[in-house]
């Protein structure tokens, strides 16, 4: 079954009802990528007919949306389900998804319900020679590769992209068509939310943030990683952590970058007593620009940085939060 | 109540440093360990096992080269009981679907209560196998879990959200997927790595899960790769040397404004 040269996005959407950025990320990258086709771009947005609209300010000539609650209950059957019936229904030539845990666990569903290939990872999308080209970093950001479907154009590729592939870009003098739809009758039970619990302080947007301070062990106890979150504050920024940190419950698991933790990509990543092993850096490599402090000048983090400090954290942090906060007239 | 945990051999995480000039990958010169995550997942099936909710036979399943089977006896030397390894030259190259379905299969075949997967695997994993393998096999899955507990009949967990965490449940038969958990996968002990080299690890071949081999590896698969490069390292790596707090202050400031992220 041949596809046309369609290119969606798949949005989520935040305990707001809004858009996630990265959702937002999707549609501009789908509205691109299906200029270069010559096809159109749509998007089905999880969440109320406002985000629908909003991403609809983004350019694509649909907008699919889907407020069944029952997408909410069992996070992955519902969901899964509508988007495999649009994709049966039109036959999209790209589906772009959210590299999150819960656009992983749809992306699986989909290919195996439709037999579809998936690309992971992707960091770029371009169309060239008709095809689809594709970057996705391999072996802990060691090679990028290049790769693509083998039957592109026959059956609709998957692709799970990760923040900053994309770039937003609102469409001027665009109406979407908005349509809603709704779950299909029958679903199998996918994933069942029995009970959502907010944590004390909510959980950082890592993948939203635009400048992520992270705190390693070089910090030294629970009260100092107060050093990380003013600096973060200062910026309007996330803070992140390593494995030793989180391990030592000076912070809770969610703030953890790297092979185990969270894969981030913000324009600034400050990293103070981060030693910068393999384990971390994969989660953080291809950040914007990388700011390092450590007292260590053999420390590997070191090597991937754009500045580096060699210096006594304790004696810098507090100077340089001094500085910002002159520099924004907040001091 | 048996226990499945799927587990892969990945090249060691901290060997990267080994790329050939060319920047393609020597596996072969590369340390084989259990993919990370996995090692999560075999040490929460151990303590499902011992918490009394779940007696029964733990069995990794693993597919991938003759050479996994040093990687497997880890596993078992951690506590599980035997193991199945699918191993056959077709398999090379097989994409996320083909895997599933290896996987599936072999699990058709091995009565389980409980599949358990790392959420990802560290050599260009996708985190997308064990809910394919779910809808291969048309059953629940709860995924991304930093806890995971039997009761009764079923099998519950904490995943990670926007505002916290969601307890997610689901009957068993099921399939689930780990996190780092709190729990440290355990070392194995001496004895425990004698008693692994008398545990049992049966081989299979496609033809034993009747499928095809144009169905798997290179030829099936429905992506490809066309090329890979080192990343150039674009990075200034501008080292400054703290002697004076607030003059580097000063300068990381500066640093900071010259790329317009103040
Ligand atoms: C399977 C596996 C998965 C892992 N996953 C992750 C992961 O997802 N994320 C992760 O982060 N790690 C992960 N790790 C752990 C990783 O290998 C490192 O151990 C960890 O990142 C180290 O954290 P750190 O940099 O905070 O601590 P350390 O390595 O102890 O470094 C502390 C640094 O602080 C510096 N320092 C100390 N005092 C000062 C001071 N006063 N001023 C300035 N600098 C100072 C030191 O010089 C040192 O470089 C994983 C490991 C394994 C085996
Ligand atoms: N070849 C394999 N053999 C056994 N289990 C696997 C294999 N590949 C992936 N898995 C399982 O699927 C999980 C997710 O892998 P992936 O989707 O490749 O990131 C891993 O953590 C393993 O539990």
């Amino acid at each position: 079954m041949a596809t046309n040269n369609d290119v969606w996005a798949v949005v989520e959407t935040d305990t707001h009802g809004k858009p996630k950025k990265l959702g937002l990320e999707l549609a501009s990258l789908a509205v691109q990528t299906a200029a270069q086709y010559g096809g159109q771009a749509a998007a089905i947005v999880f969440g109320p007919r406002e985000a629908a609209e909003t991403v609809g300010q983004y350019g694509p000539s649909t907008v699919y949306y889907c407020d069944d609650p029952a997408y909410k209950t069992d996070i992955v059957g519902p969901a899964s389900a509508v988007i495999a019936s649009l994709i049966v229904q039109h036959s999209p030539r790209l589906v772009l998804l959210p590299s999150t845990s819960l656009g992983k666990d749809w992306a699986g569903r989909l290919c195996g319900k439709l037999g579809l290939g998936i690309e992971a990872d992707v960091i770029e999308l371009s169309m060239e020679g008709g095809k689809a080209k594709i970057i996705s970093p391999a072996f802990n950001g060691a090679l990028r590769v290049t790769s693509g479907f083998t039957r592109e154009g026959e059956q609709t590729g998957l692709l799970l992209v990760r923040p900053g592939a994309g770039t937003v870009r609102r469409a001027e003098g665009t109406s979407a068509n908005v349509q809603q739809v709704s779950v299909p009758a029958g679903v199998k039970p996918g994933q069942t939310v029995v009970e959502s619990v907010a944590a004390q302080g909510g959980v950082p947007d890592l993948a939203g943030a635009q400048v992520i301070v992270a705190g390693g062990r070089g910090l030294g106890s629970a009260d100092k990683f107060s050093l990380a979150t003013d600096l973060a504050n200062l910026f309007g920024g996330a803070v992140g952590a390593t494995r030793a940190v989180v391990d030592n419950g000076w912070i809770p698991y969610a703030y953890q970058v790297g092979q185990t933790g969270k894969t981030v990509r913000p324009k600034l990543y400050i990293a103070i007593g981060i030693s910068g092993e393999i384990q971390h850096k994969v989660g953080m490599q291809t950040s914007g620009t990388i700011v390092a402090i450590n007292k260590d000048p053999n420390a590997p983090i070191f090597q991937f940085c754009d500045l580096g400090v060699v210096g006594d954290l304790h004696q810098v942090v507090p100077a340089l939060i001094e500085e910002i906060k002159k520099r924004k007239g907040l001091a | 109540m048996n226990i499945v945990v799927c587990m892969k051999a990945v090249p060691d995480t901290t060997a990267d440093k080994q790329l050939a000039a060319d920047g393609t990958l020597d596996r072969a010169s590369l340390p084989v360990i259990i993919n990370p995550w996995d090692e999560y997942a075999i040490e929460e099936a151990l303590r499902i096992r011992e918490s009394g909710a779940a007696p029964g036979e733990i069995i990794l399943l693993c597919m991938g080269p003759d050479s996994s089977t040093e990687t497997i006896r880890k596993g078992l030397a951690m506590g599980a009981d035997r193991a199945v390894l699918v191993t056959d030259p077709a398999l090379h190259g097989s994409d996320y679907l083909a895997t599933a379905r290896v996987l599936a299969e072999a699990l058709r075949k091995t009565p389980f209560d409980l599949a358990l997967f790392g959420s990802q695997s560290t050599d260009a994993g996708g985190g997308v196998i064990y809910n394919i393998v779910a809808e291969l096999l048309g059953l629940p899955a709860i995924t991304w879990l930093n806890e995971i507990e039997v009761v009764g009949d079923k099998v519950r967990g904490k995943r990670g959200s926007d505002t916290g965490y969601d307890v997610v449940e689901a009957p068993l038969p099921a399939i689930a997927s780990v996190t780092q958990t709190a729990n440290e996968p355990r070392y194995p002990s001496l004895p425990g790595i004698m008693k692994a080299k008398k545990k049992e690890i049966v081989t299979m071949a496609l033809a034993d899960l009747g499928i095809n081999a144009n169905e798997v590896g290179l030829a099936g698969a429905a992506t490809v790769v066309e090329g890979s490069q080192r990343p150039q390292s674009a990075r200034a790596r501008q080292i400054i040397k703290a002697e004076d707090p607030a003059a580097t202050a000063l300068a990381i400031a500066d640093f900071l404004e010259s790329k317009k992220l103040i």
